[in-house]
């Protein structure tokens, strides 16, 4: 199966028909860019009262949430619409169209969209990525450099992963999306919690956060790691490549169950 | 190229909701009383055929259809298409089999129809010259050129039609499932439209399904009949056979012979009702 | 005046008809209390404010207050008119011998009478059971109900404004996010207005955001001079009246222009 030819024919499509609605997208983007933008300022205000947060300073944990933040972007591009989209398209049986085609479904729905709209989110944190680096002591070594690789490429794994297991769940359930924020949101659900160090919560949100909706290895446990702080299961930052294996693999083996309920039920 | 339908069967949970489960939602508990959807059906459709499918709402015709598109798997039973089955083989059978949903576009609404087009060929592995033949062939019985440049949103529901066909046809299957396909359109673009479908059948031994409630499509194209009530196979055989049996088993009842709307329309509403067969 | 109760009616049981919903969006509401709870909570702990202004126990029963209030003062009519206008059914609006914008308040306010019993109500007995200390300030709780109903109807005008102006502009979503976005920060939804940097401060004064959450929730939970309250509840008389004026305006020069998104 020639993917690459046909991701190129799925992508040129999918800009052919944004360009239709060019200034929708001009919109979509300025929205998201003010958006992402207010919530930074709103971290620039709580930081301009506080020196620190749990012995973590501003551009500690700013940088802590950029590093999760990059890879919960990548990942978005690919796999955040078309989760999102499934219960609609079940619901109005357009899903059926997309089992008839020579490809598998979940690949048919990946490659052709492209969701624009994390641009925004992405420049800003890789922005104050840089920003909060500069002014950061980090002792860069070449195994330290190869461990924080490691890890974006396993937060993108778990975010990934966990997209796929919330929109498989539209194969159960008619009216999913309220329970599906709850973990997803960007702004309200659980995802939020790792935007600050997750030893301000209690054991029990600590320990869900880190092997259940493992949300806090994106972040927190590789960049503790790196600066050196007072962690308490540091060890867990080592195993974040493991951990991110096993829910693709969950995920994975989640998706197949999910359709093959629709193939004998129809939803 | 044959379909080969052994036994085929479907049954569905269907979800009895008390006031308590109103309540609690998603939450509730469930009860379920089963409903045989399809019951041990099977069936043999010869390749190069043109088969049309009837069946009333509910009856269990497009859940049949379904099983034999690959979209529901059935409970029991199997079903072969040229000699492979949807377990071991999907992406073969699809590769060999189009499908037409005349409700739902199959091409990406907001560009282009040509650009769907150039997708399928290279979802489909369409070689170049036999893309470029089956463009000059479609645009020259369904005027494609009219609409080729236009996405579907901005097209009449023929035209719609005519592009998923082309669509459909482009891979050149050697099946193609018909849904409803002239719902909706218009006298003109059915006429073209139904020209295509028997040209394609007649150069190409493209065995042909097609499920309508429209009886002039099916005198206008097909040759057998599939009858599907209320889960079970009915009538599997010619229309002519059909007619002649039916105006047989009345003339006995001292029918005037010009009385007799020899008429399917007619045939097929006693059957649904239950008389005849 | 029947018809209105009807629409409050309808209001009430648009929002009840999928009950997970409201269970998620309940847990939701707590889950993000938790996480306010604990930020700021854990901000103060750290005895590194720079701020001497503010106070642990103050900026707490702020931040669950608003969070409270917030289950219902919030307002989905932006969301509704736009899906109006996307499947063309808001001509159906119009045609009916109705007010529209007494019908769209009607049903606002049937959608909050569910929200504050399912809401606002489950998350108080919660938030007394954990904190168990009183979050409110009992002697201005008449001028805190005050001001909470007068912060629902700038709300809810200025929820009506934008989705009015979705009339010429034909935007959907993007608009809605955006403008949700700075109004969560300017309103002190989120973090109290009096930790704004003097800059924004001076700006977020002129405008009718902090009139939504940060005046209603400061009178009732910190105790303020009698002057002071009355000074905050004249700036809310004067962005109702300023923002119904302006309803008034759009509406009548928006009914004339109406572009209507057919299927």
């Amino acid at each position: 199966m020639d993917y690459f030819r046909m991701y190129r024919r799925f992508v040129i499509i999918y800009i052919k028909g944004k360009l239709e609605y060019h200034r929708s997208l001009l919109f979509e983007l300025i929205a998201n860019t003010i958006l992402i933008g207010v919530y930074f300022a709103g971290f620039y205000v709580i930081f301009h009262n506080f020196n620190s947060i749990v012995g973590w300073n501003k551009y500690e944990v700013l940088f802590m949430f950029t590093t999760s933040w990059l890879s919960y972007s990548f990942s978005c591009f690919f796999f955040w619409s078309p989760m999102r989209d499934i219960g609609e398209l079940i619901r109005s049986g357009r899903f059926d169209l997309y089992l008839t085609r020579p490809i598998s479904p979940f690949v048919y729905l990946v490659l052709q969209q492209f969701q624009y709209t994390f641009l925004p989110r992405l420049f800003f944190s890789i922005f104050f990525w840089i920003y909060s680096l500069q002014n950061l002591q980090i002792e860069w070594t070449v195994i330290t450099v190869f461990q924080y690789c490691a890890s974006l490429l396993a937060a993108f794994a778990i975010f990934s992963a966990i997209t796929v297991i919330t929109g498989t769940i539209s194969f159960w359930t008619v009216k999913s999306e309220e329970i599906v924020s709850l973990l997803t949101d960007n702004n309200y659900g659980l995802k939020n919690f790792c935007d600050y160090p997750i030893q301000i919560y209690s054991k029990e949100i600590q320990f869900l956060l880190t092997f259940i909706v493992p949300y806090a290895l994106t972040g927190y446990y590789p960049v503790s790691n790196l600066l050196g702080k007072d962690c308490p299961n540091l060890w867990i930052a080592y195993i974040s490549p493991v951990i991110a294996f096993v829910m693709v693999i969950i995920a994975y083996i989640f998706w197949h169950i999910g359709l093959k309920h629709y193939g004998s039920t129809g939803a | 190229m044959s379909i080969e339908v052994k036994n085929l069967t479907k049954t569905y949970k269907v979800k009895k909701r008390s006031n308590v489960d109103e309540i609690a939602g998603d939450f509730g508990t469930r009860k379920y009383s089963l409903m045989t959807a399809v019951n041990n059906i099977s069936f043999t459709i010869p390749s190069g055929d043109i088969v049309g499918f009837i069946g009333a709402n509910g009856a269990g015709k497009s859940t049949t259809i379904k099983m034999m598109t690959g979209i529901l798997t059935p409970d029991y039973g199997t079903i072969s298409i040229d000699s492979l089955n949807f377990k071991k083989n999907r992406k073969q059978i699809m590769l060999k089999i189009g499908v037409v949903f005349g409700q739902r576009s199959v091409l990406c609404w907001d560009i282009p129809v040509i650009e769907s087009f150039k997708l399928f060929k290279d979802m489909y592995h369409i070689s170049e010259k036999a893309y470029r033949e089956n463009m000059e062939i479609f645009s020259d019985i369904l005027n494609l050129s009219e609409f080729i440049d236009k996405p579907p949103r901005l097209l009449s529901l023929g035209q719609r039609m005519k592009a998923d066909l082309a669509a459909a046809l482009l891979h050149n299957p050697e099946i193609l499932f018909l849904d409803e396909p002239t719902i909706g359109i218009d006298v003109l673009a059915k006429s073209k439209i139904r020209d295509f479908i028997c040209k394609m059948n007649q150069e190409r031994n493209t065995t042909i399904i097609l499920t309508t409630h429209d009886i002039s499509d099916i005198e206008a194209l097909c040759k057998k009949m599939i009858i599907i009530d209320k889960g079970t196979l009915l009538y599997n055989g010619t229309l002519q056979e059909l007619k002649n049996s039916y105006r047989n088993s009345y003339q006995a009842e001292l029918y005037q012979d010009t009385a007799i709307e020899n008429n399917l329309e007619t045939i097929i509403k006693n059957i649904y009702e239950g008389e005849f067969l | 005046m029947r018809k209105y109760i009807d629409y409050i009616v309808i209001g009430i049981k648009e929002h009840m008809v999928y009950p997970s919903a409201i269970w998620a969006k309940l847990f939701s509401k707590i889950i993000y209390l938790y996480l306010q709870f604990s930020i700021w909570t854990a901000l103060f702990s750290s005895h590194s404010q720079m701020n001497p202004l503010i106070n642990r126990e103050d900026t707490l029963k702020y931040i669950i207050v608003a969070t409270i209030i917030s289950a219902f003062i919030e307002c989905n009519t932006i969301k509704w008119i736009n899906a109006q206008i996307q499947t063309g059914n808001i001509i159906m609006e119009f045609i009916r011998p109705i007010d529209f914008r007494k019908m769209i308040f009607s049903r606002h306010l049937g959608d909050s009478i569910v929200k504050i019993i399912f809401y606002c109500i489950p998350l108080s007995m919660l938030a007394i059971a954990v904190i168990r200390k009183p979050l409110l300030c009992q002697e201005q709780i008449l001028y805190g109900l005050l001001s909470i109903i007068l912060a629902y109807g700038i709300q809810f005008l200025y929820s009506l404004i934008i989705g009015l102006l979705a009339f010429w502009l034909i935007v959907t979503w993007p608009l809605n996010m955006l403008l949700d976005a700075i109004y969560k920060l300017l309103s002190g939804a989120w973090i109290p207005v009096t930790m704004f940097p003097d800059v924004l401060y001076n700006i977020n004064f002129f405008l009718p955001f902090r009139a939504i959450y940060a005046i209603p929730v400061t009178i009732m939970t910190s105790k303020m001079s009698p002057q002071n309250i009355w000074k905050d509840i004249l700036t809310q008389l004067i962005w109702i009246i300023f923002l119904f004026v302006i309803t008034e305006i759009i509406w009548k020069i928006g009914k004339r222009k109406l572009i209507v998104q057919g299927g």
